[in-house]
């Protein structure tokens, strides 16, 4: 980068938020999945700044690569093509929470914790809760659609998002949506930058819905047979009217595996587990409870446990939070995908990535979102051994051909980024790329802003 | 300092996930991620394998980390950041050599009592003085010197050193059942700043039944030569604090200190690994003698249920080098919970940084008041009327940084609120009297 150039970003935002030492671009080149190389790192602190920013930037026609946390999975925030890392983390103020109109307001840079803890001290509730949560940042959890474990009853960041404020490509400023939870005014430009990856916009402010705080919850584990037990099980609690917060899903890799490194008690001869947490008023919640439980033992579960205070749903926790910790202290490298598949083809999918990694010679372990089909087969990698990853490479595209054949999607919450770029054809067709290369044109015709993700 | 190999498995284990910057002090002041937890790990691991060279933005993303460890706590493979960070200044030292005041200060006044107690002696006789103002605060010796740019508050020096107040065996009164013999390592804050602290717990242990040894040849604990990089001083601190123990057949010897404590005991442990034969062996025993007195005395337990005069209402602030560095956290609450009157009350996040971090507060004095406020305010918000702790650098800089804001709660270490509690059975008896028995 020229410079002149710099100068001009500099005084824009002062020398301490215009980065360009080689340590800084060395800290601002990646996130967990890829390492990329920007020439200059930004941090603005208002929409005013952003404007600027990007509009000298499109007359320069220099890359700019929005950043939220960093904590994306799959090389979303990778600046691949050089240029600007924006970084929005210091624009983190909650501008409004309103009891009244159940909504706040809120900069991108606003950590998703912090907006839990923000709304949740009025009894209102934001239920995404992407794993990163303590971290994320509610503009990275916009621009990638952020899901979570509570997903599955609550919906998606998609489904909470009422406006939006987005800087374009030009630097000016468009604002979407409304206050209003019913709104349809035009096309729906907010669910339009709603995981678009900072493909086509800045998020410089967002307006989210809020919804009443759940008085309790139960959390109870079980486990099973088998997978088609496990799933058999869903299907019925669903089908009772029991739409549970939480459904996650433990394979037997995946138990045998954690109780090897942990030895917390796992059940071995399990095929799967279950842990199930319900919530709402008292009463409907010890209903559902004995519901879920009964239907356990129907089922010839080997087991089932109900917490009734916080420190027993803690415990029964274990093995799905300090599972995946242990996980990860154990392998030389972890990946997990995100493919997601409707409800009913959860056996399916778990047999055959299982099948897949074993022909091609790979440790996986899997757990999920059993509700809502969202499965994270976890790869338990070595890359120091010979062809390993080229082998995961074919296995991954195997299992992406085989998500899409179900009716699946290649990601159902951490995005294409990068990683899944390759494989996007395989489910969006040539007039499915032909509709989102013109909308990417219509709104960054320079391809400026975070290039060589999407199209 | 540590074998290149176990440093890059140890920087190799940070998978950039990023979980660390919820917790890191640095990153939520500061919002510049090259400074904070993730960003300084991967630049530092770029610098260890030669992408990245020792420039003065590397410089400062290495003097800018509290080495608090919450990093660690919260990373999901485990990373030791400390230890990848501890071999980076070390390098750092190696290349460019010591800022002229550590070097002063590490070579000559660290290792010499005597000398340390005339320049803190020429400290006080500023202190009385006019100028006394525009002086700022003091810690460890080390970072008087630096101290002269800080700008911060200075706190009274002790009139007499502690170990002036004691003889080098302090045995329990008679009649008192003798329960073990132990050694004191008294760390230059409560030797020679705020000696009250290394008052009460001399006499709270000698009137449990202990046979308190002091020896005189004990100099600093070296923790602010090891933190800065410096192998070479901390070793030969190493070795004069190991020579002054070594021959006295100790249960333990007993901190006060938690920076102390995890200097001693990882921090001998890793520095005796460039030592051989009978001073690696020396060095490694006082290692594994060192205990915090919470730890010695919990697991012990007090001999006398202990009752405070009046009711008190007090919080409890974990220091790094206990919750992470020891892993020590119940046992200074069992001890509090133990005493009659008292009510403890948790804040929001009791093992959260208060912003000292030993010399950091001196090099940036700003950012250390600001991180310090939050702890303030946490609590402020307990409505509690002390905050006890077990390290006398938080002491320091919770007191200041309370000053500061205004704020009223007492700030004390655990062997002072002890001290206030009084044996029930002798409720009667004056304080006074209780510890001239005793001492």
């Amino acid at each position: 980068m020229k410079k002149a150039l710099v100068k001009e970003f500099r005084k824009i935002l002062g020398a301490e938020r215009c980065l360009d030492t080689p340590e800084d671009l060395y800290a601002y080149s990646h996130d967990c999945y890829a390492r990329g190389k920007p020439e200059l790192v930004l941090i603005p602190r208002s929409t005013k700044e952003v404007s600027a920013v990007l509009r000298l930037a499109h007359r320069e026609k220099v890359p700019v690569t929005p950043r939220g946390g960093g904590s994306s999975l799959c090389g979303a925030t990778t600046p691949i093509k050089g240029g600007i890392v924006l970084a929005t983390n210091q624009m983190n103020r909650i501008l409004e929470v309103s009891q009244e109109d159940r909504l706040a307001i809120l900069e991108p840079g606003v950590v998703t914790l912090k907006l839990h803890q923000a709304v949740e001290a009025l009894g209102l509730f934001y239920p995404p809760d992407p794993a990163s949560y303590a971290m994320s940042l509610m503009g990275g959890n916009v621009a990638t659609n952020a899901g979570g474990p509570r997903c599955l009853k609550y919906g998606v960041t998609r489904d909470y998002l009422l406006g939006l404020e987005v800087v374009l490509a030009d630097g000016e400023v468009l604002q979407t949506g409304s206050r209003a939870v019913k709104d349809v005014t035009g096309y729906d430009l907010t669910r339009l930058f709603c995981g678009s990856e900072g493909t086509l916009g800045v998020i410089t402010r967002i307006t989210v819905r809020l919804i009443p705080k759940p008085e309790t919850k139960r959390t109870i584990l079980t486990s099973l047979a088998t997978v088609e037990e496990a799933s058999c099980m869903v299907s019925r609690i669903i089908g009772a009217g029991i739409l549970p917060t939480t459904l996650e899903f433990m394979d037997q890799a995946y138990i045998r595996t954690v109780e090897e490194l942990m030895h917390l008690g796992l059940p071995l001869e399990a095929g799967a587990m279950l842990l199930i947490e319900v919530d709402g008023f008292q009463e409907a919640v010890e209903r559902q409870a004995r519901v879920v439980e009964q239907f356990c033992r129907e089922q010839g579960a080997l087991d089932v446990a109900v917490a009734r205070t916080q420190q027993e749903s803690d415990q029964l926790w274990r093995g799905r939070r300090t599972g995946t910790v242990a996980l990860m202290r154990a392998a030389k490298l972890m990946i997990s995908h995100d493919a997601t598949v409707p409800a009913s083809k959860i056996p399916e999918l778990v047999a055959h990535t299982h099948q897949v990694a074993r022909e091609a010679g790979l440790k996986v372990v899997i757990i999920g979102h059993a509700g809502d089909g969202n499965m994270h087969p976890i790869f338990l990698l070595d890359p120091s051994r010979q062809g390993e990853m080229e082998r995961f490479d074919k296995a991954s595209r195997e299992l992406f051909r085989f998500t899409v054949e179900k009716g699946g999607t290649l990601s159902g919450e951490h995005g294409i980024g990068l990683e899944k770029n390759p494989y996007l054809h395989l489910q969006v067709n040539g007039i499915g790329m032909r509709t989102m290369r013109a909308i990417k044109s219509a709104l960054d015709p320079q391809g400026i802003l975070n290039p060589g993700k999407f199209v | 300092m540590l074998p290149h190999d176990q440093v890059i498995k140890e920087a190799a284990k940070c998978s950039g996930c990023g979980f660390c910057l919820s917790v890191c002090p640095i990153y939520q002041a500061l919002g510049v991620e090259t400074l904070a937890s993730r960003g300084r790990m991967d630049t530092v691991r770029g610098m260890l394998l030669g992408e990245l060279k020792l420039s003065p933005r590397m410089e400062e993303i290495l003097s800018t980390c509290l080495l608090c460890q919450a990093c660690e706590a919260s990373c999901p493979p485990g990373a030791a950041a400390h230890k990848v960070i501890l071999e980076a200044r070390h390098r750092a030292v190696k290349e460019k050599g010591l800022p002229w005041v550590k070097r002063l200060a590490f070579r000559r006044l660290l290792k010499d009592r005597k000398a340390l107690a005339r320049a803190l002696s020429l400290v006080r006789g500023i202190q009385g003085s006019p100028y006394h103002k525009k002086l700022p605060e003091l810690r460890h010796l080390p970072t008087l010197f630096s101290a002269l740019a800080g700008g911060r508050a200075l706190p009274p020096m002790a009139r007499k050193p502690l170990r002036e107040r004691f003889p080098e065996l302090v045995t329990p009164a008679p009649g008192v059942n003798l329960r073990g013999r132990v050694g004191f390592f008294s760390g230059c804050y409560s030797e020679f700043v705020e000696t009250a602290m290394g008052d009460a717990a001399i006499r709270l242990l000698a009137r449990e039944g202990f046979q308190v040894f002091f020896p005189r040849e004990q100099v600093c604990c070296g923790a602010p030569a090891l933190y800065s990089g410096d192998l070479e001083d901390t070793l030969e601190i190493a070795l004069l604090n190991a020579g002054a123990f070594s021959k006295l057949e100790l249960d333990s010897v007993l901190v006060i200190c938690a920076t102390c404590g995890s200097g001693l005991m990882e921090g001998y442990s890793i520095v005796a690994q460039h030592l051989k034969g009978k001073d690696k062996a020396l060095v490694e025993g006082l290692s594994q003698k060192v205990q915090d007195i919470s730890a010695f005395l919990s697991a012990r337990g007090l001999k006398e249920r202990l009752c405070l005069p009046e009711p008190m209402k007090v919080t409890y602030h974990d220091p790094c080098h206990h919750v992470r560095g020891q892993n020590i956290r119940g046992e200074p609450r069992e001890l509090l919970l133990s005493v009659g009157n008292l009510s403890l009350t948790e804040m929001a996040e009791p093992a959260r940084c208060c912003g000292g971090g030993g010399s950091f507060s001196l090099n940036k004095p700003e950012l250390s008041v600001e991180i310090g406020k939050w702890k303030v305010q946490d609590i402020l918000s307990t409505g509690a009327q002390a905050v006890v702790t077990s390290c006398p650098g938080c002491i320091l800089q919770i007191r200041e940084v309370a000053q500061r804001e205004g704020a009223a709660f007492r700030v004390l270490h655990l062997a002072e609120l002890l001290e206030l509690a009084t044996p029930q059975s002798c409720m009667q008896d004056s304080p006074e009297q209780i510890r001239s028995e005793c001492s």
